[in-house]
């Protein structure tokens, strides 16, 4: 596939510094019209970064950066043609779900005389009709990532980023939101997803880019990522790792490669034999009795790991240039603003 | 622009589903009112008809009067020590309604000075009245030229009305000047009527700047302004969206109050209610301009609140908005740098005095600059925001 002559995101060489560290050093990828690109990478690497570019919430330093063959110097008028779903949904707690898509579908511009049905379309698109007349601040987790889904598509937009869209979620919310994904793909939408779930990218994306601290580390769909590792198997080995366990392991599969990151593991074309090695290696030392060892096929977090050296979600948290966490008090008049508010006491 | 009325048409739709802060917009001017009708309905203060105490004030803040008033009481006590205190109250001419004297009663413990200054002919009369009623001398002539640059005591002011003693020996004092002026206590103001311009300035004062702080912060550290900026509105729009809400709170308000004040407590409005429109848009904006801004300071709705009332309670006072004070020159000019100071002077105006809008030009003027001054000084400090 020739992407440039298709594609709708354009990002060639983006550097970008916030407290005087680099979060993006040198980026480039493009993005195709109609495909779901993922940005798969830990905490920290600088994903929601290259969505707040694109969404020009905030600026690059360096580099060329084009959506839908604009460059990003007004980003008000790209705002009609794209959508966004930040990792948490922000709206007023006080709104209802409907209330809320039928205000921004205002401030987007859609005519109010397709505006009330496309609400109600997406309402039963995010499986939120009943809920419609509630409170966002009663809706659970799940409710609230799939109106903020919602939230991102009121317009009909080409293009849709969504920031860790599944955060947070149980396995079942999580496919749920994956279904809705899909959907707007069959559409004909370009989706740009951040995620650090590996099975998610995996799932959803026709391509992805490993992003490790603010460099892609690979880019391709989720076979030829796969396919970096070679033919073979990885072997999990359900015993602590140690500095002399991984030498000793090293030593005895100079063929394979072992990591002891997260857990010893493995990765060899010839499963057969390590396993067999393995097992007696183990019979013969009761200090290693009932070690469990799982044999099974790469993933793409083998292939992060090989890249990077490090695991998918080891890492510890780097800002991101998101939040307003300020510091909580209570002083004694605290129920009296809360009442102000409005807001009820849980008791 | 109609992204304003969208963002102002959200603020409506979450004061629906906010019943208890509803209830309690509708409750505090109900409160307000209620109490103050409830206490005061009863009482009355005298007044003196044609009179406009403010403008004796004005005169004496601009120390012309005050230089001369000295060097007269001086003369004319042989030297007293400084007055605590002076009565002021002013009256147009018999002779010619242009033409205002000004009246300042300054009493001692045994004896009271009335000096009478028309500053049109730059001419005075005083008389000492011992405090039994009895002339115990008179003069007059021009005023006396001071200079500018003495120094002169600090003196408390206060509006004559307030003390009976005083009226009555400033009326023997006027009698003997002879120019057919007299001081007579006229149809009293209900203490209500008084203090209602005073509420309603209390009102737009509270509700604007600490709405709108609050408000603001909300939507920031809720990230609903966040969201909401990633469609194409502009911050601008935005901004005046989230003002056009905190000026219908004070509007809804200000209904209840001049309706419960006027239909319950029967509150004297004696000017055109339409004049007040535009005073109260002006003071409006302008103390909205202070919460924007406040809530650029402000990391949460506590600390909004907090510097909330650090703005409002200096600016109250200053403002005569609690207590009705005569200002010392010190005072006057900290209080010339708050907006409601010449809302409260504008509405008094007009709802006790029946000024017309063209009266309360300056305080209109005045108001109409804080406003968009600082309206937009409070929108640029969201703007900036990220």
């Amino acid at each position: 596939m020739n992407l440039s002559l298709e594609a709708v995101i354009l990002v060639n060489d983006v550097w970008h510094r916030y407290n005087g560290v680099h979060v993006l050093k040198g980026l480039s990828f493009e993005v195709a019209r109609g495909e779901i690109f993922g940005l798969l990478g830990p905490n920290g690497a600088g994903k929601t970064t290259v969505i707040s570019i694109l969404t020009s919430q905030i600026r690059s330093r360096r580099g060329r950066v084009s959506v839908l063959g604009r460059d990003l110097g007004n980003g008000n008028k790209l705002r009609r043609r794209i959508g966004v779903a930040a990792h948490e949904l922000r709206v007023s707690d006080y709104l209802t779900g409907r209330e809320v898509l039928k205000l921004h579908g205002r401030l987007y511009g859609v005519s109010p005389a397709i505006l009330e049905g496309r609400v109600n379309e997406l309402l039963n698109l995010v499986g939120l009709k009943e809920k419609r007349d509630d409170l966002v601040h009663t809706y659970s987790e799940g409710m609230r990532r799939r109106l903020n889904i919602a939230l991102a598509i009121v317009h009909d937009p080409e293009i849709i980023f969504l920031d860790e869209p599944t955060i947070g979620l149980d396995p079942y919310g999580r496919r749920q939101l994956w279904r809705i994904i899909w959907d707007l793909k069959t559409k004909g939408k370009t989706l740009l997803l951040t995620t650090h779930y590996m099975e998610e990218a995996e799932f959803l994306c026709d391509r992805i880019a490993l992003i490790d601290q603010g460099t892609i580390a690979a880019l391709g769909t989720p076979n030829e990522l796969k396919a970096r590792l070679g033919p073979g198997k990885i072997i999990e080995i359900g015993l602590e790792s140690t500095p002399e366990l991984v030498r000793e392991l090293s030593e005895s599969f100079p063929e394979g490669r072992v990591h002891g990151q997260g857990g010893l593991s493995i990765s060899t074309q010839n499963p057969e034999s390590v396993v067999q090695h393995l097992l007696k290696r183990f019979a013969s030392d009761p200090g290693y009795g009932g070690a469990r060892i799982v044999v099974r096929e790469p993933s793409l977090e083998d292939v992060f790991l090989e890249l990077t050296g490090r695991l998918l979600q080891e890492h510890p948290k780097v800002s991101e240039m998101e939040g307003t966490d300020h510091e909580e008090n209570s002083p004694f008049w605290k129920p009296l603003l809360d009442l102000f508010h409005g807001k009820a006491s849980p008791n | 622009m109609l992204g304003a009325f969208h963002i102002l048409h959200r603020q409506l739709i979450e004061l629906g589903h906010r019943r208890k802060l509803l209830a309690f917009l509708f409750l505090l001017p109900l409160l307000l009112i209620g109490l103050f009708g409830a206490l005061l309905s009863g009482q009355n203060v005298p007044s003196i008809p044609n009179s406009s105490t403010l403008a004796a004030v004005q005169e004496l803040q601009k120390d012309k009067n005050l230089a001369a008033l000295f060097s007269i009481y001086k003369t004319d006590e042989s030297g007293g020590s400084d007055p605590a205190k002076i009565l002021v109250a002013s009256f147009p001419s018999p002779a010619n309604a242009t033409t205002e004297y000004f009246l300042y009663v300054i009493p001692g413990p045994e004896n009271t000075s009335v000096i009478l200054i028309n500053n049109a002919t730059s001419t005075y009369n005083s008389a000492v009245v011992a405090n039994n009623g009895t002339i115990v001398k008179t003069a007059s002539g021009p005023l006396p030229v001071t200079s500018t640059f003495q120094t002169l005591p600090q003196v408390e002011t206060q509006p004559l009305y307030n003390d009976q003693t005083a009226i009555k020996l400033a009326r023997a004092a006027v009698e003997i000047f002879g120019l057919g002026l007299s001081i007579e206590l006229g149809p009293q103001q209900r203490l209500l009527d008084v203090l209602f311009p005073e509420i309603v300035a209390l009102e737009i004062g509270w509700v604007g700047v600490l709405g709108a702080a609050v408000t603001s912060v909300e939507d920031r550290i809720s990230g609903a302004r966040r969201r909401v900026l990633m469609t194409p509105i502009s911050r601008f729009s935005f901004v005046l969206g989230s003002a056009l809400g905190s000026f219908f709170l004070i509007g809804l308000q200000l209904i209840v109050l001049f309706a419960t004040g006027i239909l319950v407590f029967k509150v004297n409005i004696s000017g055109n209610l339409y004049d007040l429109v535009p005073v109260i848009v002006a003071a409006s904006f302008s103390v909205i301009g202070i919460g924007l801004t406040i809530s650029h300071f402000s990391k949460t709705p506590d600390e909004a609140f907090y510097f909330s009332a650090l703005v409002n309670l200096p600016s109250g006072f200053l403002a005569s908005q609690y207590i009705p004070i005569v200002h010392t020159p010190l005072s006057t000019l900290v209080s010339s740098m708050f907006p409601m100071t010449y809302a409260n002077k504008a509405l008094s105006a007009i709802m006790l005095n029946g000024a017309s809008l063209a009266a309360v030009f300056p305080e209109l003027a005045s108001l109409a600059i804080f406003s968009v001054a600082l309206y937009f000084l409070g929108t640029i400090m969201i703007m900036r925001e990220r």
